[in-house]
């Protein structure tokens, strides 16, 4: 690789970061080069450094951050190395200056970087007009009125309306602060445009239309990308080549459309921890332990404390080096073993057809529930729209039967999670009502309250703000325990007692108490109980403090578990064994579960049945491959697309029309009208209740029929598939 | 709007039990401590004299029982009237609305130095964190925190006034040759500037300043700190980051995109200091001969003119009050995230 070749070329970069006395080491000896208008997608999991790479090339990296090791060349300039550092300060000195004064040109003119537009990555005290227009007033001394007419023309260009301009940040949903980032990120023209996390934390249909944006832009205004995230499959439809990070180095890079046809241990697992939308069931691979934290330098390879492909020779300094193995195609592994396909469903001892001990006794129901909230403006908002009410939760019918696994679907802002805290008593409903067991929840009763939620338990999104920092993984877990006062007798010792020792019911209150927990520990895989007993959460990676919690949700036995989200804050390579482990629980214990996601192949991988929901509506419901291959509901349509995401087809089968905005349409009409190709004037009439279109599938869409008819979903899985092969 | 409105409606309400609670507090504090009103205002020849003390006990209404009394002050305040100095002679409302407008200018004045000051020196010290600047600030902080503000009065007046002879002898608002302007507002610069007083306008302003910055150190002082850790907070956030992406000149990087946000927080201290202000004026004012509340109160308290205490106290508590209202919604102003 010869450095002038490349628009960016980074060389042997080392960055390590300073916290206290302790270091970590963040990127270790990296090399890659970007070509003029080329894509490039980093692909790993967090802390595997792949956002300090991006940073650094961006020249923004905290002040803590030192480059030890390199350097970053664009358009053969010295960007970064030892002495001019990646850092940014608002320090007051000349040195810093000067650098800045080198930069000048490069920043946001030559390079400029989509930020994750979910966090605060826009100023909140100022409007989106104001931030999109300074950049032309103080970069390149554009008169006020030409500043502002451009950064609108700027704005309709990544298809937002030109009121976007007038408001501050908070009043625009992820989706549409993603696109005044990407409007700033081209602002300049630049040569490359770093994507940090573009599509994180959006929904399937925007994060669609963001990858969708991105790729247009980059043919119309020529740019390279390097593009960041820890989803592959989305990454690869955007880049060209895809280099797999791994602790700090790059354990792999191939061309993007065949990265099923990988080689390094890591990457094949980490393709096949998430189950995939467009594929059959099959069973998805869990990667034991945790990312390293890089705190010290490993030596050799970094993911030999994770393979089940180690030999020895792995240990040897020379096995992190990249190796040609076929053309454009580098592998950092010098074992590059033979993988074995994943299992088909029935060799994997899984049931595709359905979960054989359902029963159709309902364990939890829902009967026409509602939850308002009132809305509230800011003294410098423009109103965008007139309601002074949310209906976060609109006449809710819903079932979870014993032993069954239910999957509610829906996006940011459905009104899903208001959903979960009022089934899982932790709301109380404006109207309607919730049964558990057949009893009918008074939410004032707070005494019959504490008995119910027994029955019912919930798993919250975020491991890391539901679990107390002060609390032990002990006195934790046996918290509920003792808020609910329940007696340590043998009958609820019994079944939660499974891992636990024979003396289950035996001894005094404490060591029942312990064998409890013992028992909770086991069910949620977390073994040895000596290991885990007196640690602290901050001790614990990720997927271990959502064992925690699960193992929480299990002490006081109940009958159902409602999981709210529970792998979407985890590192890619955690999420499977928390599937699985959920998965595992009904079968071992016929436990019910209500586990509500955003993401449809999940759901499909977990669920025998799906609801899917649409501002606060239940749209569509049934069996879980009922409503994926026949789906009956343009909106369930639209997510299954967007989540198999072929180029283009959205565009094909629902229109353009998907993607508005416009909030609010008329009131007697249906919800989605304003998004739907297929609308007629009834749809803006009528508001559509959910009707039959099978045995047990349900749409609440005036064209049920018509829509399941053209089996839309079907023929673009079909597609999909074969375009692979 | 019509929410905020409510909050509006619902803030003015919630000042009705807070400044109630006030009144409350003050009128049993002013009685519980010990000492007979009636004995300092009859003097010597009452105390030889019972009969003589129950009728002036009576006159000054202490011979009821103490919640009479309460009820009888309490309608009283709400005619707007403070009550009756016997040891004056004199309405209290009437004394203290000569005596609010000096104060009030006393305590502006401080604000308009302490504040920008304040601010400057925070933001100064966080660009240059952990380095010489910063250490200069720090230390000056801590020295106007922990120095009383009588001996820094006393400083500025040895330094300022007796050995470079530039301020003006620490003797009130104006020099004694001149008289005072005719009475509009009662703030001796604003009268002065109406009736068109030049000479008057020059001589307050040449005045008012070696108190006000007496009183206006402390405000720099806790100001530059808050400010500080606020700008080196709102610099490590990701909107800053994004700024320093895009490559933003260092002044509006720091100016239009950090303190705004940085000011969120100060503007709850500035509201507290206000409060703390009106005690510094007591002290300040005394040595300055300041013809306001501050001196009124500190007379007030020598003579145990318990009614004169209460109406200051209360009055003091009540523009605290209103001060941390205002905050409420200048906080909304500031930040548009603020939702009602």
């Amino acid at each position: 690789m010869k450095p002038d070749e490349y628009l960016l070329y980074v060389d042997d970069l080392s960055i390590e970061y300073t916290i206290g006395q302790m270091r970590i080491y963040a990127v270790n000896h990296l090399s890659f080069g970007v070509r003029e208008n080329e894509s490039i997608g980093i692909v790993g999991e967090s802390g595997c450094g792949k956002s300090t790479l991006a940073m650094a090339i961006a020249h923004i990296l905290p002040p803590n951050a030192k480059v030890t090791s390199g350097r970053i060349l664009f358009r053969g300039q010295v960007i970064v190395d030892q002495s001019m550092g990646a850092s940014y300060s608002i320090r007051y000195n000349a040195k810093e200056r000067k650098i800045e004064d080198q930069l000048k040109v490069i920043r946001w003119k030559g390079i400029s970087v989509v930020f994750q537009g979910a966090l605060d990555s826009l100023n909140p005290v100022h409007t989106v007009g104001t931030q999109i227009s300074d950049i032309f007033i103080y970069k390149e001394n554009m008169p006020k009125e030409e500043a502002f007419a451009r950064s609108k023309e700027l704005l309709n260009v990544v298809g937002l309306e030109s009121w976007v301009f007038n408001v501050y940040p908070h009043q625009l949903s992820g989706g549409m602060k993603q696109r005044v980032i990407i409007a700033m990120a081209i602002s300049l023209a630049p040569a490359l445009v770093i994507a940090d996390e573009p599509t994180t934390s959006l929904d399937v249909i925007t994060q669609y239309r963001i990858i969708e944006e991105l790729s247009k832009l980059r043919k119309s205004h020529g740019v390279a990308l390097v593009n960041i995230s820890h989803d592959m499959p989305l990454i690869s439809r955007l880049s060209d080549r895809l280099m797999v990070m791994y602790a700090g180095r790059i354990v792999e890079m191939l061309s993007s459309n065949n990265f099923l046809a990988n080689s390094h241990p890591y990457t094949h697992l980490l393709v096949n921890s998430i189950p995939r939308i467009e594929e059959d069931i099959s069973e998805i691979l869990p990667i034991r332990g945790a990312p390293p934290r890089l705190r010290e330098r490993i030596p050799g390879c970094p993911f030999y404390d994770r393979c089940d492909y180690r030999e020895d020779r792995c240990r040897d300094e020379i096995a992190v080096k990249l190796v040609e193995t076929e053309q454009n195609h580098y592998v950092a592994c010098p074992v590059l073993p033979k993988f074995s396909s994943p299992k088909a469903p029935e060799a994997a001892g899984m049931n595709v057809s359905g979960y054989p001990r359902v029963n159709s006794k309902p364990v939890l129901e829902a009967r026409n529930l509602t939850k308002r909230f009132e809305k509230k403006t800011g003294l410098r908002e423009i109103k965008t729209s007139a309601d002074n009410e949310i209906i976060a939760v609109d006449s809710v019918d819903l079932s979870v039967a014993e032993g069954e696994i239910v999957a509610l679907v829906g996006e940011t802002g459905s009104g899903k999670t208001t959903l979960s805290r009022l089934l899982g008593l932790l709301e109380t409903p404006t109207s309607g009502e919730v049964k558990l067991n057949g009893i009918s929840v008074e939410m004032r009763e707070s005494k019959r309250i504490k008995e119910l939620r027994r029955i019912v338990q919930t798993i919250f999104q975020d491991p890391f703000q539901s679990v107390n920092p002060r609390f032990s993984v002990f006195s934790a877990i046996a918290e509920p325990v003792s808020v609910n006062g329940m007696a340590l007798d043998q009958n609820n010792g019994g079944e939660g007692n499974r891992g636990g020792t024979e003396s289950g019911g035996n001894g005094s209150n404490a060591t029942r108490l312990e064998n409890l927990v013992k028992g909770a520990m086991a069910s949620a895989e977390l073994l040895p109980f000596e290991d885990y007993v007196d640690k602290f959460p901050h001790q614990l990676s990720g997927g271990q403090r959502q064992r925690l919690c699960i193992a929480r949700g299990l002490i006081l036995n109940p009958k159902i578990l409602i999981a709210d989200e529970p792998i979407s804050m985890l590192d890619v390579s955690l999420r499977a064994g928390v599937l699985n482990l959920l998965k595992k629980l009904r079968e071992e214990r016929g436990i019910s579960i209500l586990y509500i996601t955003h993401d449809m192949a999940s759901a499909r991988y977990l669920s025998d049945r799906i609801y899917v929901m649409y501002k606060g509506e239940i749209v569509e419901t049934g069996t879980t491959e009922s409503l994926i291959r026949k789906s009956a509901h343009p909106y369930t349509i639209a997510l299954l697309l967007a989540s198999i995401g072929v180029q283009g087809s959205i565009y094909e089968t629902l229109g353009a029309k998907i993607f508005a905005q416009r909030e609010g349409s008329s009131p007697e009409g249906c919800k989605f009208a304003d998004r739907c190709q297929f609308a007629k004037d009834i749809c803006f009439k009528t508001r559509p209740e959910l009707k039959e279109v099978s045995d047990g599938h349900q749409s609440r869409c005036h064209f049920a029929e018509e829509v399941q008819g053209k089996r839309l979903t079907e023929l673009v899985l079909k597609n999909a598939i074969g375009s692979r092969n | 709007m019509k929410g905020f409105r409510k909050f509006l409606v619902l803030r003015v309400v919630s000042l009705v039990p807070t400044i109630f609670g006030l009144i409350l507090l003050t009128f049993f504090l002013t009685h519980i401590i010990p000492g007979n009103p009636a004995i300092i205002l009859g003097g010597p020849e009452v105390v030889s004299n019972p009969a003589e003390l129950k009728v002036l006990e009576a006159e000054l209404g202490l011979n009821k029982p103490l919640y009479i009394q309460f009820i009888i002050y309490m309608v009283q305040l709400l005619h707007f009237n403070l009550g009756y100095s016997f040891i004056q002679g004199q309405y209290i409302s009437y004394e203290i609305g000569a005596r609010f407008p000096p104060t009030i200018e006393l305590a502006v004045a401080a604000m308009i130095i302490g504040v920008p000051i304040g601010i400057y020196a925070g933001i100064f010290a966080a660009l240059r964190a952990n380095q010489v600047g910063d250490h200069a600030v720090r230390i000056t902080s801590l020295l106007g925190i922990s120095m009383p503000v009588f001996f820094l009065d006393l400083l500025l007046i040895i330094v300022f006034f007796s050995d470079l002879h530039v301020a003006p002898s620490p003797f009130g608002q104006l020099s004694p040759q001149l008289s005072y302007p005719r009475t509009i507002t009662g703030f001796v610069i604003i009268d002065s500037l109406l009736t068109g007083n030049i000479t008057d306008f020059a001589n307050s302003l040449w005045h008012i300043v070696l108190p006000a910055v007496g009183l206006s150190f402390a405000v720099i002082a806790v100001l530059a700190r808050v400010m500080r850790s606020s700008v080196l907070d709102v610099v490590n956030k990701d909107y800053m980051r994004t700024a320093f992406a895009i490559g933003l000149p260092r002044n509006i990087l720091i100016r239009k995109y950090a303190l705004r946000n940085a000011l969120l927080p100060t503007i709850t201290v500035t509201a507290i200091q206000m409060g703390a202000l009106m005690g510094g004026v007591v002290l300040t004012e005394t040595i300055f001969s300041w013809p306001g509340l501050g001196l009124y109160t500190y007379n007030s308290i020598l003579s145990l003119d318990y009614p004169s205490i209460m109406a200051v106290a209360i009055l003091s508590g009540v523009v605290f009050v209103l001060i941390n209202f205002l905050a409420d919604i200048l906080y909304g102003v500031v930040d548009p995230r603020v939702k009602y």
